[in-house]
């Protein structure tokens, strides 16, 4: 044996990032490996030329204000990470064929403005939100210890409803108009699954959270997020290699005891990986120490979706080109499932525009400006592309973008493109290696939403000393999901150290 | 009230969904089969990291200027494609001193699936390594080759259809490529070179790029003996006859950016382009070095570096970038362009002073804020204490 640590956690995204800094801020011999290098696995940014590009986060959700802090804020601020906010008044913009609508922040902002577009509507958006606090409410007392499942049918009956019916169930049942439902479900595509398939109790939750506190994005991007996290993990003497990749993880008798890197080998009592089951089944985990239950798990599951992102930044500013709208989303049928089902082929029916310098001015040097463009597919749309044809592949797929875009906003752009940069589905796995590179695990369905894999957790974890935590994990994707998940599993972990020290003594 | 019909749903259900789950697990392949994703496919085709190329033949241009053909050691596999214009990092081992330089490819993307690249290298006085590449690459050699890297390259969502490519020196490699490339019709736009040298005895690729221009009305090539003046840039406008607008590609050595930069605004207004569009339409390879332009300093100090878990001390100049004192102690870390853009070399200040010059600063505002630098070029103040990344 080499060395021995505490925990040791493969992969630097956000949920790994999560995990190291509790880890570590509990004073465990922490080793945190990433084999790029950089930090955030998705969540991190890039420079060319003039600027400086998010990758992925178009807004954080929870986060509020100094006065009325979020669930995430708290979280920061017990790890003593220090990130700049800006807080938005806007929830998003969105056109269809049937309006082109812009929603506010503020919960009795958002249902006066829904009233305005969809008279009669009031009352029932007013309900979602209502449900919302109560669905927070159920989830503290289900993580305060053993629920009592009497309790949870008497107090928490809404809960158990909204967690078992999907959105459309509950929001006919809340004889909520439909153009009404058409706006609420706009944020379908931050998760990744349809309003017949998707938990009421999730998008409730989600809802909730974007609308009550306002969206918030760091002003450094998120590399400002992961960064401060990372430093988190250094100021309690957690160690941090990048550039190094774990080829193996050394498993005993359904046990992890360490990781290989190159030659060498690497102990530690507790291993949380950062990665994706279907990437780490068969090479990061030899095939005859997978549990057959592990495979079935795996394999019973919808891929999450695939994106293709744009990022482009312009030698004029938003204002001049007309570009008012930090979040601007356009779907051609007003329904989400219809969009969902659009988003097969190519020819995408929803795409997602975001300018940050709509939400604050500096976010690129005067005279200029950033928009970055995401769509998101639910087949492989890279299954016929050659390596030769992939660079035509990917401007045909952007141009048609941008000239969606250019139509439906009614804004030029194309004149003023000084820097253009495109991530396809193979550019995503390349840097978070998941299947598809899917950022978003395993699609959520009522079977497979977050409180089915929560409540089901512990007879799903197959392995020993080892916990897989991501997009794919317990509480489903989104940066709040995995940073939650991350710090769920080193809690876990840290608490069966604990016990394994008192067997020992 | 709202809430009536949604209170008679039925809250049992909630027992049948962990049922299901378990039915969905139980019909489920028990196989390690798995999904084949193309995604996951070309991300590896396309980034396979460091690989060994052997070197099959050595070409001499010139007494000071050669090329190397490199096929791939494992001949099952094949060198990654790439965008014309890019370039490839080569790892020298001098002696145990790991240094890594990149070179563009100086052969076309489709050559690359024939099994090759091309890379030219021009010999420099005190070149460590130039003078290794020199007297130690023949036919067989093996050497370690990145992936290709590097955004010099022509994107027909920002750029004009037509390029004036002005190419100084060595500067001429990604132009060459690019001009094989409309050659052979994987990209699609016109392209006039000047290709400035010192004299004809020097312009060592003129008969390749004669060829490729007997081929292709696409490409015409200029020769600029002595230095390219804005002149020359204007002039090269008219092989365009229909115009409406036109990028600017530099590539060359430290002294033409410079002369670029200064007349930049001549240049603009005798090519219409409006100053605003300046840096969409005028766009620099980094090819030079950064050095030193800071006042008084202690001509050594001390540096401590930590890798993963190793920790090394040594003493190192203040007149050179860090990066080339870690790779004269040996300290095997990863690095890239070495023009502070590709960010392959970014490492942890843990302590001390650095001089970062403003123009080949291109860190992550983040990385400012938590001390990180890309030691390409960064040069020490004081004595420093750092954090870098291993080359895997």
């Amino acid at each position: 044996m080499t060395k021995k640590y505490d925990v040791i956690v493969i992969g630097a995204g956000n949920a790994g990032l999560a995990a190291a800094a509790t880890a570590a801020a509990t004073g465990m011999k922490t080793l945190l490996i990433e084999k790029n290098v950089y930090p955030g696995g998705c969540a991190t940014s890039f420079r060319r030329g003039r600027f400086e590009f998010e990758t992925a986060l178009h807004e954080l959700a929870n986060v509020g204000t100094e006065e009325n802090p979020g669930t995430i804020r708290k979280i920061f601020s017990d790890f003593g990470i220090d990130v700049n906010w800006h807080i938005d008044d806007t929830a998003f913009r969105v056109i269809t064929a049937d309006y082109d609508v812009t929603m506010p922040a503020g919960v009795e902002k958002f249902c006066c403005e829904m009233e305005k577009n969809v008279p009669g509507s009031y009352d029932s958006v007013r309900a979602v939100f209502r449900l919302g606090k109560k669905a927070n409410e159920a989830f503290k007392y289900l993580s305060s210890g053993k629920p009592d499942p009497n309790v949870m049918m008497t107090k928490h009956r809404d809960f158990m409803i909204m967690a078992s019916h999907s959105v459309d169930t509950c929001l006919n049942a809340l004889n909520m108009p439909q153009r009404a439902q058409n706006i609420l479900n706009t944020y379908w595509s931050y998760i990744g699954a349809p309003s017949d398939r998707l938990d009421f109790l999730f998008y409730v939750i989600i809802l909730d959270r974007y609308i009550n506190l306002g969206p918030a994005m760091p002003i450094m991007r998120s590399h400002e997020i992961t960064s401060a996290f990372e430093d988190s993990v250094r100021r309690n003497g957690g160690e941090i290699w990048y550039g190094t990749k774990v080829e193996e993880i050394i498993m005993k008798d359904g046990k992890a005891l360490g990781v290989k890197i190159g030659e060498k080998e690497i102990y530690g009592s507790k291993i949380i990986a950062n990665c994706h089951p279907g990437c780490s089944f068969g090479s990061l985990i030899r095939e005859d120490h997978i549990p057959e239950r592990a495979l079935k798990i795996h394999n019973a599951r919808k891929n999450g979706a695939q994106f293709f992102t744009m990022y482009i930044g312009l030698c004029k500013d938003a204002a001049s080109l007309g570009i008012n709208d930090y979040t601007l989303i356009l779907y051609d049928s007003p329904l989400s499932v219809k969009q969902y089902e659009g988003c097969r082929g190519l020819d995408t029916s929803f795409i997602m525009v975001n300018c940050l310098n709509c939400a604050f001015k500096s976010a690129s040097p005067e005279g200029t400006s950033m928009l970055y463009f995401t769509s998101v597919f639910t087949e492989d749309i890279l299954k016929d592309v050659t390596t030769e044809g992939y660079k035509d592949f990917k401007n045909h797929v952007a141009e048609a973008m941008i000239k969606r875009y250019e139509e439906k906003a009614g804004i030029s752009i194309t004149p003023y493109i000084e820097e253009i940069v495109t991530s396809s589905p193979a550019t995503f796995a390349r840097y978070i290696n998941t299947p598809g590179g899917t950022p978003y695990g395993y699609e959520v369905s009522l079977w497979d939403s977050m409180i089915a894999r929560i409540l089901n957790s512990k007879n799903e974890r197959l392995f020993g000393n080892l916990w897989f935590v991501g997009a794919h994990g317990e509480r489903t994707d989104g940066y709040n999901s995995a940073i939650s998940n991350g710090i769920d599993a080193a809690k876990s972990a840290i608490k069966e150290i604990k016990q394994d020290r008192e067997t020992i003594a | 009230m709202t809430e009536y019909e949604f209170k008679t749903l039925n809250p049992m259900r909630f027992m049948e969904i962990v049922q299901e789950r378990e039915k969905c697990f139980a019909e489920a392949s028990g196989g390690l089969e798995g999904n084949k994703w193309q995604s996951n496919e070309l991300a590896k085709l396309l980034h396979p990291g460091d690989r060994n190329m052997v070197v099959s033949k050595v070409i001499e241009h010139s007494r000071d200027c050669r090329s190397f053909i490199l096929t791939m050691e494992d001949q099952t596999q094949k060198p990654a494609f790439f965008s014309a214009g890019q370039y490839v990092c080569v790892r020298l081992d001098i002696n145990g001193n790991i240094l890594s330089r990149p070179y563009s490819i100086s052969s076309s993307p489709k050559e690359s699936l024939a099994g090759y690249y091309r890379i030219s290298v021009k010999k420099y006085n005190q070149g460590l390594a130039t003078e290794y590449i020199y007297n130690n690459w023949k036919e067989g050699s093996i050497v370690k080759v990145s992936e290709p890297m590097g955004f010099f390259t022509y994107e027909p969502l920002r750029d004009s259809k037509n390029i004036i490519g002005v190419a100084g020196g060595m500067g001429i490699t990604p132009l060459l490529s690019m001009a094989k490339a409309i050659c052979e019709g994987t990209q699609r736009h016109k392209l006039t070179i000047l290709y400035g040298c010192s004299g004809e005895h020097a312009a060592v690729f003129k008969d390749e790029l004669e060829e490729i221009c007997s081929r292709t009305s696409d490409v015409q090539v200029r020769y600029v003996y002595g230095n390219i003046t804005v002149d020359d840039i204007v002039n090269a406008r008219c092989s365009f006859c229909d115009a409406e607008d036109v990028s600017v590609f530099v590539c060359g050595p430290g002294g033409l950016y410079q002369y670029i930069e200064s007349q930049s605004e001549q240049i603009l207004d005798k090519l219409n382009i409006e100053e605003y569009k300046k840096h969409k339409y005028i766009r620099f390879e980094s090819f030079a070095e950064s050095r030193k332009t800071c006042g008084e300093m202690p001509e050594y100090v001390n540096f401590t570096v930590k890798i993963r878990d190793k920790v090394m001390n040594f003493k190192a100049r203040t007149d050179v970038t860090i990066l080339r004192s870690l790779e004269e102690n040996a300290v095997p870390a990863l690095s890239g362009c070495r023009g502070g853009q590709c960010g392959y070399c970014r490492s942890k200040l843990l302590s001390g002073d650095v001089y970062i010059p403003e123009k080949t600063d291109g860190r992550r505002l983040a990385d400012s804020k938590y001390s990180y630098l890309h030691p390409c070029c960064s040069f020490p103040i004081t004595d420093i204490e750092l954090e870098v990344p291993s080359i895997k």
